[in-house]
């Protein structure tokens, strides 16, 4: 194993904050990469160039590693979010800015639906409390900029962004139509299988929300 | 491992659907008791009382027999939740039956968060066209007494079962509750982890979304 003395090196806050950053980059392409969304730790490692232990000086383990990705996934999805809305913005293109930059970060939804599974039995205390930190002061700026952008009275952006997310993850975890072929399937089959696309699936359920919201 | 006769010898239809009954209540309860992260055929078998390679008789991998307990596990919700309608209910009571009916059926909840990636990509496709339109099936008549219960469109039902199951799933999918202990954490944290509760979460949703197929 090639030992990476810039990462074990690292001293300073801002060094050891660049080498993190490498290595969830590095667990973002990994992850997208294998089909069942498992990665190791080794695996990571070996893809960085250090060694495993170079990886927990960072992370204590492949939970808190998991955790913080999600937290920087997350704030990228709604950072890149909050940069498509605008003051007076139609509801269908608020809808399709929400649903577009979900899909445009994969990750964020693959992590989500791990988050109960892997992240959450072994999450240890101590960092529970800044991840959901982190998760809530990033939502909480989307909120206040939906609320601005659509007109909506206080306190419904937060119901209204809590749904959208609720909506996608729910239909992702039915998107089959990206691992099979539906051809030869009966069409009551195939038209239920192309109408769980995500992006049509989301669309459907945000619309009525958005009108919910609206009355 | 001691050798069920009545198992490798069932030899009429109707025995071997006895069979695959008892190993779908034995996996049932498998992943019940320990989640899916635990889960194998070894185990199912344990339970059982038959050899590994005795359950491949009647499922030909654990995605197969993951799928068919999805199956079952959709039908028992959508039972419960059909049994829960009378004419007349309020959108409060029809989201609040729904949500119930969910949270009395975890594993649906469960399975579906793997239902895409891991199960559906993973069996024959004859399986996954049965599976399918049985759960097209009970999808239908859901809607049908929805819009009979609710005074709904033809046609409305599906859009609205549909916001709901997935709403149901984004919800639970990032419920930590359950792994977290509260008293252990900061206040306000705390009270972020209770705003992600499932039937809270879902219900704040279904309300603009049942507001929205009303308008």
């Amino acid at each position: 194993m090639a030992i990476r003395e810039d990462f074990v090196r690292a001293r300073s806050d801002r060094e050891m904050a660049a080498r993190q950053e490498e290595i969830l980059e590095t667990a973002e392409v990994l992850l997208l990469e294998s089909s069942d969304h498992r990665f190791t730790i080794a695996d990571l490692a070996s893809r960085l160039g250090i060694s495993k232990s170079t990886v927990f000086l960072h992370f204590r383990n492949r939970e808190e590693l998991l955790a913080r990705l999600y937290m920087r996934v997350g704030e990228g999805f709604f950072a890149d979010f909050r940069k498509k809305l605008r003051k007076g913005m139609s509801d269908q293109a608020f809808c399709e800015a929400f649903v577009d930059t979900a899909l445009a970060s994969p990750a964020l939804m693959i992590l989500r639906s791990m988050m109960l599974n892997t992240v959450s039995h072994s999450l240890s205390q101590d960092y529970v409390a800044p991840a959901f930190e982190a998760i809530f002061r990033t939502r909480m700026q989307a909120v206040v900029d939906t609320e601005e952008a659509l007109g909506l009275e206080p306190g419904k952006g937060r119901i209204l962004i809590k749904a959208f997310m609720n909506l996608m993850c729910g239909a992702a975890q039915v998107n089959v139509m990206q691992y099979i072929n539906t051809e030869d399937f009966p069409d009551n089959v195939a038209e239920g299988i192309r109408a769980a696309d995500i992006r049509s699936s989301f669309l459907s359920g945000a619309e009525l929300v958005m009108k919910g919201a609206r009355t | 491992m001691n050798i069920r006769e009545d198992f490798v010898r069932a030899r009429s239809g109707r025995e071997k659907a006895a069979r695959r009954v008892e190993i779908l209540d034995a996996a049932e309860a498998l992943l019940r008791d320990s989640g899916n992260d635990r889960f194998a055929i070894s185990t199912v078998a344990e339970r059982v009382g038959v050899s590994k390679s005795t359950i491949f008789l009647y499922f030909s991998n654990k995605e197969e027999l993951l799928l068919s307990l999805y199956t079952r596990a959709t039908e028992a919700f959508f039972d419960r939740f059909k049994s829960r309608l009378h004419p007349g209910i309020t959108p409060r009571e029809y989201c609040e039956a729904f949500i119930d009916s969910a949270l009395e059926n975890p594993n649906m909840l469960v399975l579906r968060t793997m239902l895409a990636s891991t199960i559906e990509r993973a069996v024959s496709p004859a399986s996954l066209i049965a599976a399918k339109q049985d759960v097209l099936h009970f999808g239908a008549a859901a809607a049908y007494e929805t819009e009979f219960v609710l005074g709904l469109e033809s046609g409305k039902g599906g859009i609205l079962l549909k916001a709901l199951i997935n709403l149901t799933a984004g919800a639970a999918q990032a419920d930590i509750m359950p792994f977290v202990d509260l008293d252990s954490v900061p206040e306000d944290v705390a009270r972020l982890i209770r705003l992600g509760e499932t039937r809270s979460s879902f219900l704040s949703g279904a309300e603009l979304v049942l507001e929205g197929i009303l308008a």
